[in-house]
């Protein structure tokens, strides 16, 4: 009780160290509480659906999905973010903290006292956090409903589902992200309090180094896996095992970073100034404030590269796939009528047709989940579109049966001889036999496929085989078209639109699921720098008077962020590259060939912004403050 | 029964002694190579002495200080702190041990800065969770001379009063002996003979035991004993010495 009483007057009268911590974790706590009232509110307007309304309420169900990702991201950043603010207000306080370890405090108790502090900042700031997201939220869903994010126009959702959600979380994350920190604190020795300066200790602790070695066996496990497995798996792992990289990266960050900036500034000083020397000593020597600094740097860098990549090579593998396995040289998309002209076509040989509908899925619980599904009529898919079994047999494909792609069949679990429920619209559901199992063509073929004559599905796209000797089938089969709504494509074309489009959600997909996290790791970096900039006051002075010229210090600090934002982005390089070569391999087995296309230009704004931050928010502060010092104030 | 004098080295202990060192020997090892900071100091702090340590920088005061405080363990030899082997203790032991027996006091006052005086100075008792009673607390702060300056924070005193208030902290659990480091060295002359007159005092009147580290042949002239330390080595002690004869005794040693 005593304890949380000194919390509060501490953190009361040093506010200003907790302020970083404060509005780290603010903003963290506003993104995932915004991303809880988006989610509720998609729940909300779900609920009010009218229940054959089956397009929409998928489309809800994958907005849903998508947000809950997208505060997962944030959460994750959040934690890095939050554990770096805290180290810093411990090593700001080392003094103090000595004092009162000298005075009388056991360990345990300064690590209760921090945790205690942490506690009443992130109780502020969490609730704080949640209604500044209640309050944005409505601009919020106007403009994603402008951007055509949301089918329509979602209603601002009740506040205690973010209350209940997003506030504990916050204070979790805050736990989280002090727990280090508070540790570290009570293992300052109370001697501290008679120093002036204190050197840091690398020694790594326990828990630390468990955790470090736990992420790097389980990534490097993923990574093995990645290597050998063939097909989505390994797109899957190469979601994750970048979370695992970074969080082991961090835990061995004050050996990792230091080395990697002395690496990095190594070709530099042996022809460079003073300034760069000086500020490669000040990044080894202070190792944990170096870590600290390049915690969120590495995590964006690591996470936004490598599903940047990721999602580049399902692109491109995508485009591998239909170019492969994409028999017909024409494509035609049109409505109802257009099937019966083009059945009666002389130029066309086998018009395959592609029938999309929405099927119930009902498993042994009852729950009910929607899914797209086509009707395939066997032969011409076979013809037309590559049709391949992998496991089964395409014939058995009549009656009460569907096919599965293998990587559907791998996520959900089904075999080669398991029965589905299905229900199709409001009619009574029926079971399906799984009789075999196709290769993986989402854009050609989609994940589930029905018999035809098991629901009536309208086609929208053939993929048509002309009649031999046809000349310039495209010209032919759009003049027979003639009078409906359909029109032909080259399959080339169709290919290149496909792909656009897919990159085009690619994107799309990537700045709604890493922008928020994104701009959040920005403001985070600055925060941090901010913080560091602002602790060393006295040092900057201390330089002044033994005669470096303000420029001189202002080159330094910019020298020193350079290298550690350096440092962080070649750590995020070797992550992304590493999983992007793994996830590469692995989904081009298999492939005659497969492009890749790099998305130098998205990896290279990653890059560029993390460095140009860091360089504005080291300098900025460092300017701001040398301009009202005075070398003399040293001596003070 | 010991005089109240510098005893000499090597007798039993007894519980009159505060703090006894016996061939204390610390060494620090870096990169550059071994650095003797202490070689083998032997000495006893008795009870209710004010003792003085001098010495030119780089001799080992601070050093033995954190030794007898058990700041820093010893590479050899033993420190008894009211009978008790600190090296037989680990780190909350020693921490129990420190706010139950010892007091601090510093040249920076170390006071925390988001606390009221009272909170300052009743801040030991709470960490041991012992409940301190108000009225011990203000008589501690009356001891020192701040009567009235309890709600006040430490910002709004001045140096002498913020080293008054933390002589208060240092004494308020009673502890067996208190080790002062350079405690005027950031006061004027006048505060320094307050401050020094105090702790005088808190152990001629109150029977307190104090350990304090200074340069300065004043500060030192309080004490009823100087002892003086050159590279690590016990080199020499005085009783009752004049600022005078302290000066001449230091000179002498840097030379």
């Amino acid at each position: 009780m005593m304890l949380l009483d000194l919390s509060r007057h501490t953190v009361r009268r040093n506010i200003a160290p907790y302020v970083g911590s404060f509005v780290a974790l603010f903003l963290g706590v506003t993104l995932i509480a915004l991303t809880v009232e988006m989610i509720t509110a998609v729940a909300e307007a779900t609920s009010r659906l009218e229940p054959g309304d089956t397009r929409t309420r998928l489309q809800l169900d994958d907005l849903a999905s998508m947000f809950g990702v997208m505060s997962g991201f944030s959460g994750f950043i959040a934690i890095f973010v939050v554990a770096s603010t805290f180290s810093f207000v411990v090593s700001s306080r080392r003094r103090e903290l000595g004092l009162l370890r000298l005075v009388g405090a056991t360990p345990r108790q300064v690590r209760r006292m921090i945790l205690g502090e942490s506690l009443i900042v992130a109780a502020v700031a969490s609730l704080a956090g949640c209604v500044f997201a209640h309050l944005i939220t409505p601009p919020t869903l106007w403009l994603a409903h402008e951007r055509g994010l949301t089918p329509m126009k979602l209603d601002p959702p009740s506040f205690w589902p973010t209350l209940a959600i997003a506030f504990p979380l916050g204070a979790v994350v805050a736990l989280i992200g002090a727990r280090s920190a508070a540790r570290r604190a009570s293992r300052i020795p109370p001697v501290d309090a008679m120093r002036e300066a204190a050197v840091e200790r690398r020694r790594m602790g326990f828990w630390r180094l468990v955790v470090g070695l736990l992420c790097l066996g389980g990534s490097l496990t993923m990574l093995v896996t990645m290597g050998a497995v063939t097909g989505e798996l390994s797109l899957v792992l190469g979601i994750f095992a970048p979370e695992m990289l970074v969080i082991s990266a961090v835990c061995f960050g004050p050996w990792l970073f230091p080395a990697l900036a002395r690496l990095i500034a190594w070709p530099l000083v042996r022809r460079g100034d003073v300034t760069i020397r000086l500020a490669r000593d000040n990044v080894a020597a202070s190792a944990k404030r170096t870590a600290s600094l390049a915690a969120p740097t590495l995590a964006i860098s690591a996470i936004g590269g490598s599903l940047l990549l990721t999602l580049g090579i399902a692109a491109d593998w995508d485009h591998a796939i239909n170019q492969q396995y994409l028999n017909a040289p024409v494509v035609v998309q049109g409505g109802e009528r257009t099937g019966t002209a083009l059945a009666t076509s002389p130029a066309v040989k086998v018009a395959d047709a592609s029938a999309s509908t929405s099927i119930t899925l009902i498993d042994r619980e009852g729950e009910r989940e929607l899914e797209d599904a086509q009707t395939v009529d066997v032969a011409s898919a076979v013809a037309a579109r590559g049709l391949t079994a992998v496991r089964g047999s395409l014939g058995d494909l009549h009656g009460h049966t569907i096919a599965m792609s293998e990587s559907y069949a791998f996520d959900s679990g089904y075999r080669l001889g398991s029965t589905m429920r299905v229900a199709f619209g409001h009619s009574k559901p029926v079971d399906l036999k799984v009789v075999t199992v196709v290769k993986s063509a989402p854009s050609l073929y989609g994940d589930l496929l029905l018999p035809p004559g098991l629901v009536a599905a309208t086609p929208d796209r053939w993929f048509v085989i002309p009649q031999p000797g046809v000349a310039d089938p495209v010209s032919t089969i759009n003049a027979s078209l003639r009078g409906t709504s359909g029109h032909a494509e080259s399959a080339d074309a169709w290919l290149a639109a496909t792909d656009a489009d897919l990159r085009k959600n690619n994107t799309f997909a990537l700045w709604v699921l890493l922008g928020p996290s994104g701009f959040y790791a920005a403001l985070a970096i600055a925060n941090t720098l901010l913080m560091g900039s602002l602790q060393r006051h006295r040092e900057f002075v201390a330089t002044r008077l033994i005669g470096a010229t303000e420029r001189q210090v202002r080159k330094v600090v910019l020298w020193e962020s350079a290298l550690v934002t350096a440092a962080a982005l070649a750590m995020g390089a070797i992550i992304s590259a590493t999983v992007a070569v793994l996830v590469g391999r692995s989904l081009g087995s298999g492939l005659d060939g497969m492009p890749i296309d790099i998305p130098w230009l998205g990896l290279g704004a990653i890059g560029a912004t993390c460095l140009a931050i860091a360089t504005v928010a080291a300098v900025a502060p460092t300017t701001f403050m040398l301009r009202r010092v005075h070398p003399s104030q040293a001596a003070e | 029964m010991t005089t109240l004098t510098d005893p000499e080295p090597g007798r039993t202990t007894t519980r009159t002694d505060a703090v006894v060192l016996d061939g204390v020997t610390k060494t620090y090892t870096s990169k550059a190579g071994k650095v003797d900071a202490l070689r083998g100091i032997t000495h006893t702090f008795g009870a209710s002495t004010f003792t003085a340590v001098m010495g030119p920088s780089g001799s080992g005061k601070s050093t033995l200080l954190q030794c007898a405080a058990g700041l820093d363990r010893p590479t050899k030899g033993t420190v008894l702190v009211a009978g008790t082997d600190l090296a037989k203790l680990n780190e909350v032991e020693l921490t129990t041990m420190r706010r139950s027996t010892m007091g601090f006091v510093f040249q920076s006052y170390n006071l925390l800065p988001a606390l009221t005086v009272f909170d300052n100075v009743a801040l030991p008792l709470r960490l041991a969770g012992v409940r301190p009673r108000r009225r011990d607390v203000l008589a501690a702060l009356t001891d020192v001379g701040l009567d009235g300056h309890h709600g006040r924070r430490p910002a709004e005193l001045s140096g002498g009063q913020q080293q008054r208030v933390s002589i208060a902290r240092a004494l308020i659990a009673q502890p067996q002996v208190v080790f002062a480091d350079e405690p005027t060295g950031a006061l004027d002359r006048t505060t320094s003979h307050q401050v020094l007159e105090l702790l005088r005092r808190s152990v001629d009147e109150h029977g307190h035991t104090i350990a304090m580290v200074t340069h300065d042949p004043v500060a030192a002239s309080y004490a009823h004993s100087v002892i003086f330390l050159e590279d690590g080595l016990l080199v020499g002690h005085l009783q009752h010495g004049t600022a005078t004869q302290i000066a001449a005794m230091m000179s002498e040693l840097e030379r």
